[in-house]
């Protein structure tokens, strides 16, 4: 186990992040955007900071040195952790020469270093060897002296340092003494002083091949305003064009394109005889099918009247997809490892004892017992006194319902990933692990275009083996329209009621609160939606929600109840929070 | 046999250490005096079966504690009919025991048994305060002393498993909390006698776990864990070995979140 702890993940690097920052950061990586590899420069990128994201210039996690690289990551992690807990992003340059701005900036890494040193010291270690150049050749006096100052003033001084270092190193630890490391201003004094001083040396200064001299410092982006003035156009530029810039434009979606087939036009032909056919079945409560299609109307509550609109919208279910015989060739979900990672935090398979049997492979003692005292007492006997100990017939059934609205096409996180691609990704994993564990699951998918036109998708049927064709579909899902809950919802309650295990329910997947293109009351669908929880309640099925949108409390509880919503901040989670539920419904 | 003597074995002859956070014990000691069920709920390793036995000393009652699990059935609780040489006879379960002789029974993490056996506990929680024993043909009526307390985490078991509302209230409630910075070091220091300022890295570890709750961990580093790190320290195991093995590796099996708790600890420690 040592050694696979001993190589930091990006998901093990944002915990740390998070945990040091105190605040919730993405971490992103730069090659993943497709912007290292092409850079001869590469190499000497450096980390970029915004207020929710920390863009790490690589991350090769299993390359040689791999203590030597994680120490280099955490560094930054570390670094970036620092700047979000003391400093002031976005300050205005207003005054200062882009020399002045790259000193006052060292002086701020420092500053910032050896505050959380003293908060943590251990990561002291980090910072040493992420002072160390890696291979990368320091080019220029004034970067080298920059990079003498940042080390002697994070590790200390060793003495040989330059006069300049050290007279800066004496200000600032004359200051320290006297003012604690929480006096910004004081320090960037001093840093003026210090820029003053390389000034009178002639020490040269080119903006455009300025480097930030230490690997694990962030490129100061973070710490500007440029904007503000147009005197220091020419380092914003030259921060603008390091190898560590941000990218400035990020697709909105990486969702798979939508497979042939599904052109809008034939889309809208099938849609529209739908439609026609669902306004003439108005009022119907059998189900009829289209096209291969089954139509089904649902009710739908109207919380401001207090009536429950029969037949009110119309479910266009898919049905189960007939296998297409091609079991082996579909490719893999986007995302998806088919060794869930979230198999491990399903814990150990425990057996459920099922005591006071007909039959069985053991006698139940205290059943045993129970019964001869009975007959001892000559009063009534139960001679059911045997016990299945490892024996667990499935007693759970879960539908998992995702939320194939557009707003789903949203990337997060590691922008390699949409919110789709989480919800394929973690039920995926959660089916994997209940069939592995003969529990009954399903995947249904839903999305809305009016009341007229709720579509819902079988992916997985209970009793459908999950074989490829199954990843395959759920592959090609996409994400269009929007979220009408209820009516998807009530479709689903269906479905799941239909199971006859022991327990019964339905997670909702899902991005937002209900809405709907024809709905402009935001409360409407979200009443509806709660009403359709209750319904299914009251049929023995329950309704969980894991709802990926920090804004979601108010009504994630109106619609799912207190204690049966999870809000996630982070989407990323959702495999993980998706696994944690299924364990708990489990035991 | 003299009440007292069954109970003997139950009875807290050492006062547990207990640092109340706020008017628990208080307010506990009110609920006692009424013979309110009480409910304590809050995140493992909080403290909340601490209290309980510090209550138990307080109030000079015997205690006896109820593991509850989801193969426990209602005789479990109530008791059964044995056999001996003689014949049959008849043997109270722990909350018989309780109600019969006078002690508080406490029934640890209550959601974890099936509804349909803590229904059982109904009858002695209201006003009624009785409980009947059909196999006995007996309505045995709680003794004075006698109080029930329950306990349950209403975070990792809050999703899956809930008690009826029936149940639920017929409870007062006391919410616990992990304690505050100050009083987790002191009550570090207290128990195990550790340094003061390797406590407070050890406190300030755990704090750091807590906040990952937002990011995928079930539960952070309790007290309690606290605690075991602690002793382990007190007994000359290293600080970073004993964090090892009492805050990092029980506290998951995510490779990523075992990476970042000892990340976390490095940090830390140096």
């Amino acid at each position: 186990m040592k050694d696979h702890l001993s190589v930091q993940t990006v998901d093990s690097l944002r915990l740390v992040l998070c945990a040091l920052a105190q605040k919730s950061v993405a971490i992103e990586i730069r090659a993943h955007a497709g912007l290292q590899c092409s850079e001869p420069s590469a190499p000497q990128a450096r980390t970029v900071l915004t207020a929710t994201h920390v863009w790490l210039p690589d991350f090769t996690p299993l390359a040689q040195g791999a203590q030597e690289h994680d120490e280099l990551q955490l560094a930054r992690i570390a670094h970036a952790a620092a700047h979000f807990l003391y400093s002031q992003a976005g300050r205005s340059t207003n005054g200062l020469k882009p020399m002045g701005v790259a000193v006052v900036s060292a002086f701020e890494d420092a500053r910032v270093d050896r505050l959380l040193c003293a908060k943590y010291p251990g990561i002291r270690a980090w910072f040493a060897l992420g002072t160390q150049s890696h291979g990368q050749s320091v080019s220029g006096y004034f970067t080298s002296l920059i990079e003498a100052l940042t080390t002697a003033l994070v590790q200390g001084p060793t003495g040989q340092e330059p006069y300049w270092v050290s007279k800066a190193c004496r200000l600032f630890f004359e200051h320290e003494k006297q003012h604690g490391l929480e006096d910004y201003d004081g320090f960037r004094r001093i840093a003026s002083i210090m820029a003053n001083d390389l000034g009178q040396m002639r020490v040269q200064f080119n903006p455009n091949q300025y480097l930030v001299p230490l690997p694990y410092h962030d490129d100061h982006s973070y710490l500007w305003n440029f904007e503000q003035t147009g005197a220091q156009s020419e380092l914003n530029k030259s921060i603008a064009s390091q190898p560590s810039a941000i990218p400035r434009e990020r697709s909105e979606s990486n969702e798979t394109p939508p497979e042939a087939g599904h052109a809008p036009g034939s889309d809208s032909t099938q849609r529209q005889s739908i439609e026609a056919f669902a306004t003439s079945a108005l009022g119907s409560e059998v189900a009829a099918s289209v096209e291969g299609r089954s139509i089904f109307l649902y009710p739908e509550w109207y919380q401001r009247t207090c009536v429950l609109r029969e037949n009110w919208c119309t479910v266009i279910d898919d049905a189960a997809f007939p296998s297409d015989g091609n079991e082996d060739a579909a490719p893999p979900t986007e995302g998806f490892d088919p060794r869930p990672l979230s198999f491990r935090l399903l814990g150990a398979e425990r057996g459920h004892t099922q005591r006071r049997q007909w039959q069985g492979h053991e006698l139940d003692m205290d059943a045993l017992i129970d019964y001869r005292a009975s007959q001892r007492r000559e009063g009534s006997t139960d001679p059911r006194v045997f016990q299945n100990p490892h024996v667990r017939a499935s007693t759970l059934s879960i539908l998992l319902l995702m939320d194939l609205s557009a707003s789903t096409a949203n990337t997060v996180g590691d922008a390699q990933i949409s919110i789709l691609a989480l919800q394929k990704k973690a039920a995926l994993d959660v089916a994997c692990a209940a069939r592995a564990r003969h529990d009954r699951v399903a995947i249904h998918g839903f999305s809305s275009n009016t009341r007229h036109a709720v579509s819902y998708t079988r992916f997985l049927e209970f009793n459908q083996p999950l074989s490829a064709s199954v990843f395959a579909r759920i592959a090609q899902a996409r994400a269009e329209y929007s979220t009408r809950l209820g009516a998807a919802l009530r479709h689903a309650t269906l479905a799941a009621g239909q199971e006859t295990t022991e327990r019964r329910a339905v997670i909702v997947l899902t991005d937002g609160a209900p809405s709907d293109i024809d709905v402009f009351d935001p409360d409407y669908l979200i009443a509806d939606a709660a009403r359709a929880v209750s319904e299914a309640r009251a049929t023995g099925v329950q309704v969980y929600g894991l709802v990926m949108d920090a804004q979601a409390r108010p009504y994630a509880e109106a619609v799912y109840g207190l204690r049966a919503r999870q809000i996630l901040e982070h989407p990323e989670a959702l495999p993980r929070y998706l696994s944690m539920l299924y364990q708990q419904l489990r035991k | 046999m003299c009440p007292l003597d069954v109970l003997a074995e139950y009875r807290i002859t050492n006062e547990p250490f207990y640092d109340a956070t706020g008017d628990e014990v208080a307010l506990f000691g009110l609920a006692y005096a009424q013979k309110l069920p009480v409910m304590l709920k809050g995140p493992t390793g909080c403290g909340k079966s601490r209290f309980v036995e510090y209550m138990a000393f307080r109030l000079g009652r015997p205690l006896v504690t109820v593991a509850c699990h989801e193969d426990m059935v209602a005789s479990d609780l109530i008791g059964r009919y044995l056999l001996d040489a003689r014949g049959t006879f008849w043997q109270d379960g722990p909350l018989t025991l309780a109600a019969r002789h006078g002690a508080i029974c406490y029934l640890d993490e209550l959601v974890e048994a099936r509804q349909d056996t803590t229904v059982v506990i109904h009858p002695l929680t209201d006003s009624r305060r009785v409980l009947p024993l059909d196999k006995k043909g007996e309505l045995l009526r709680a003794h004075p002393d006698f109080q029930l307390v329950m306990s349950y985490n209403p975070g990792y078991q809050g999703l899956s498993k809930d008690m009826k509302p029936s149940t639920r209230q017929r409870f007062v409630a006391l919410a616990f909390d992990y304690p505050d910075t100050a009083q987790e070091i002191k009550i570090l220091c207290c128990e195990t006698g550790i340094a003061e300022a390797i406590a407070q890295k050890l406190v300030s570890i755990a704090q750091q776990s807590r906040s990952l709750t937002q990011h995928g961990l079930a539960e952070g580093v309790s007290t309690r864990m606290l605690s075991h790190a602690a002793t382990l320290i007190q007994q000359g195991a290293t600080v970073r070995a004993s964090c090892e093995l009492a805050l990092i590796n029980p506290l998951s099996d995510d490779l990523d979140v075992l990476r970042a708790l000892r990340a976390l600890v490095d940090a830390q420690l140096g």
